[in-house]
């Protein structure tokens, strides 16, 4: 065999999520993963503050909409406006050449909104759909009832923002895009100093504080769902590495039970909480909760009432702490660290997770040090986690 | 770093590219490799092609991994959607040990080639490769695994025929090769779900035998252990003379009309290029024809334009396609051939190439961005003789456009949409 060998520059070994930190003269929290793709992605994540109109998010970010979609179309650049459970998150990604214009889109993002009454009436409609299609889907519905029922805040019952005056819009930015809560992800080959420029004089917003007032939703969502859905979450005081591996344990029991779609997730931020999700098709099965659940046969259906829902979730739960020794949680802490891995192999996806682990597990820690700490992670320290877990009590909530 | 949408890559210095090391992009060719068995053997070429390349990538979190193997033209009709059930259900039989490491795989569909991704953290690079590699070269599809593909396979196909677009995929292609001999080139590339219902386990192992080793180009990009990538698929493909990509045997400038009861028109035009043709300036060029005739103010009858390039042993195809008015297709048809026409001659205007190429850099590495997207494009370029480069370069001149331009054929021509198509104003 003939080996040609064509040379290419490229890096060293690096970790895989490792971060600098880089100073600016504001006070946005910064984090650069150097690599030498000719990609760069940029995360920007803001905690939702507790009390926000429902919809808030969701306003803010279609006033910023076709502002912003046009710079990234000039570019070819990738744009992402969502809201995550408790959470307003913008993403980009393009080329290293388009730096300049994706940093300007997350200012004009975050910036002073556009609020003449054309763009209001779009930017209301726009949002009023998308924060009716959260909560009257089930399975958003009940990740949003959770969060509610365990953080606090107002209970998400439609499109609150929607109907607000413009004065109660700009208050709300000021607290959604505040500088100081702000963080933001880089992933790419950009020299510090243009970052620097770039992120200069980022505009601090002074909120006159006060309450904003909502008498009722502008529309009230009304669910809908076509099965009988049930949701737990477990507000527990771990470590986000131990809390993520138990959510992985619960999840492959979940995922082999009777439920036809069920899963569970590890909600690290802001507090530590194990989320449950399961749902049942109704009247295709006869009533199983009371089977012993090593019974049920893998991916067969379930017929169960709200009640019954939330005991066979709890149950699935205990199943996967019975079932808990070191060979699954090796298996578990694999699976956690290859789905991290994967997601990060593109610059947008290495951006979300450094964005999302950072935001779990504070400033102070770096992803790799919680990669590392995932690996680390005992059938001890999971086994102790599950049983705390089932001596608290859950938060429930249903969809039918 | 100057200001947004510079073109070429940004100058190195030490302070921002603080870690460089040289590593290699290893090529692997079966030059000097022992012969197959064979009752009449060849004569020893003088220098064989290269069929498996390896990049070392130590950024990367994870092994891609790129198989091109000759695509779905030799089907008959009767079977038309075989190669992509066969391909399918290798991944239904592999997907269980895939799975429990944590790996993904996926196939995707064309008449000259069909192309294998797999995806696999560093941690279990080994096993991943092995299981993909093996349950691809040596297939035993098993009747559960192929329940499974067909009923995934008929549910997107029957979605996929609702499609106008896919009706405007197919037209254009019978314009382009009606005189072909293979029905492959002018069927659909992914099957029809009647054909599927008909197929057993036996037909599926007989088409999973294309894609046999000896017909396959494979890339890897690898984090880390390159050697050990390359060494591990140096030991599934054995040497031997390099698998011919199919090539169609006419092209054609064809006209093909199919009447559908909608509300809007879908018009392709189709360039023929040969294998000469750059093909990033081809596809920088597709971007500028899309542009010409994309929605705007200035043209109300257009909803939508897109382009896509089709590469097949011969060089390959650019295909230009819009959704308008039906009075305007005819129009727009012509509009995107005299473009073309005038391109070659005088090139694209710089205002135009500028604006349109900074977009396009821009979605051409994000089309790239995976690196399985990268390793199959690498696995491509590998089975069409071309050089393997994981990014390649997008800094292109007027004059490489012009060239593309002049590199084009008489273009084939369809349009899905009312009957009679009537012709409008200029768009």
């Amino acid at each position: 065999m003939l080996t040609l060998l064509l040379a290419a520059v490229v890096a060293v070994p690096q970790s895989p999520l490792s971060t600098d930190r880089v100073a600016l003269d504001s006070e946005l929290d910064l984090r650069v993963h150097r690599q030498t793709s000719p990609l760069v992605a940029l995360r920007l994540s803001s905690p939702v503050p507790t009390g926000l109109p429902e919809g808030s998010v969701e306003l803010l970010q279609e006033l910023a909409r076709a502002d912003t979609e046009a710079l990234a179309h000039r570019f070819g650049v990738a744009l992402e406006l969502r809201h995550d459970p408790g959470r307003a998150v913008i993403t980009v990604s393009g080329p290293e050449a388009a730096f300049d214009a994706m940093a300007a889109i997350l200012r004009r993002a975050t910036g002073e909104p556009d609020l003449s009454v054309a763009s209001l009436r779009r930017a209301r409609a726009r949002a009023e759909s998308r924060v009716l299609a959260r909560l009257e889907q089930p399975g958003p519905r009940l990740r949003g009832l959770l969060h509610h029922g365990v953080h606090g805040g107002r209970e998400p019952l439609g499109a609150e923002a929607t109907g607000l005056p413009p004065e109660a819009i700009r208050r709300i930015r000021s607290r959604l895009y505040d500088p100081a809560r702000l963080r933001v992800v880089l992933v790419g080959d950009v020299p510090d100093p243009v970052i620097r420029s770039a992120f200069a004089r980022w505009p601090g917003v002074g909120d006159p504080g006060g309450p904003i007032v909502v008498d009722s939703p502008a529309v009230a969502a009304r669910p809908q769902a076509h099965r009988e859905w049930g949701g737990l979450a477990f507000p527990v005081e771990a470590d986000p590495a131990v809390l993520a591996v138990t959510a992985e344990l619960v999840r492959h029991r979940v995922a082999r039970s009777a439920l036809r779609y069920g899963t569970a997730e590890a909600w690290p931020d802001p507090a530590p909480v194990l989320f449950v999700l399961g749902a049942a098709a109704p009247g295709d099965a006869e009533v199983r909760t009371s089977a012993g659940i090593s019974e049920l046969p893998v991916r067969d259906s379930v017929d169960v009432a709200p009640d019954d829902m939330r005991r066979y979730l709890r149950r699935l739960v205990a199943e996967a702490a019975a079932l808990t020794g070191p060979a699954a949680v090796e298996r578990a802490r694999a699976a956690v660290r290859r789905r991290l891995l994967l997601e990060a192999r593109t610059a947008s996806g290495k951006a979300e997770i450094i964005g999302r682990v950072a935001d779990a597990v504070g400033a102070g820690v770096s992803p790799d040090a919680y990669l590392d700490r995932v690996d680390s992670v005992r059938a001890a320290e999971v086994r102790a986690l599950l049983t705390r877990v089932l001596e608290t009590p859950a938060v429930t909530a249903e969809a039918r | 770093m100057s200001s947004p949408g510079r073109s070429g890559p940004s100058a190195a210095s030490p302070s921002r590219r603080p870690r460089l090391a040289v590593v290699a992009l290893a090529a692997v060719c079966a030059c000097g490799a022992p012969a197959p068995p064979s009752p009449a053997p060849a004569p020893p070429a003088p220098s064989s092609p290269a069929r498996v390349a390896v990049v070392e990538d130590p950024e990367a979190t994870a092994l891609a991994l790129g198989v091109v193997v000759p695509g779905s033209v030799w089907e008959l009709p009767g079977t038309e959607g075989l190669t992509i059930l066969a391909a399918m259900t290798v991944l239904e039989t592999v997907r269980p040990a895939l799975d429990s490491l944590g790996a993904r795989a996926a196939v995707t569909c064309a008449p000259a080639t069909f192309s294998f991704t797999l995806v696999a953290a560093r941690d279990v690079w080994r096993p991943a490769l092995t299981a993909f590699l093996d349950g691809l070269f040596r297939p035993a599809p098993t009747p559960a695994a192929l329940a499974r593909a067909r009923t995934r396979l008929e549910a997107s196909l029957r979605l996929d025929r609702a499609s106008p677009a896919w009706q405007a995929r197919l037209a254009v292609r019978r314009a382009l090769y009606a005189d072909s001999l293979s029905s492959g080139w002018v069927g659909p590339a992914c099957g029809v779900p009647e054909a599927l219902a008909l197929l057993d386990t036996a037909d599926v192992r007989a088409g999973a035998y294309r894609f046999a080793s000896r017909l396959a180009h494979v890339a890897a990009i690898t984090p880390v252990e390159g050697a050990s990538v390359e060494a591990l698929l140096r030991d599934r493909l054995p040497a031997g003379p390099r698998p011919v990509i199919p090539r169609p045997r006419t092209v054609e400038a064809g006209r093909r009309d199919v009447p559908r009861n909608t509300v809007t028109a879908w018009v392709s035009v189709a360039f023929p290029f040969g294998p000469d043709a750059e093909i990033e300036a081809v596809r920088l060029l597709g971007a500028v024809l899309e542009d010409a005739i994309a929605p705007g103010v200035v043209r109300p009858e257009s909803f939508a334009a897109e382009h896509e390039v089709e590469r097949h042993g011969a060089g390959g195809t650019l295909v230009i396609r819009a959704v308008t008015a039906p009075s305007a297709a005819a129009a727009y048809a012509e509009r995107i051939e005299a473009l073309a026409t005038r391109y070659a001659v005088v090139g694209v205007p710089a205002a135009t190439l500028d604006r349109v190429a900074r977009r396009h850099r821009g979605l051409r590495l994000r089309q790239l961005a995976a690196p399985e997207a990268r390793a199959a494009g690498m696995a491509l370029q590998l089975a069409l003789g071309g050089r393997p480069d994981p990014w390649p370069s997008l800094d292109l001149t007027g004059d490489q456009v012009r060239a593309a331009a002049g590199a084009l054929g008489v273009p084939a021509r369809s349009v899905v949409g009312p009957a009679p198509v009537e012709a409008g104003g200029p768009p």
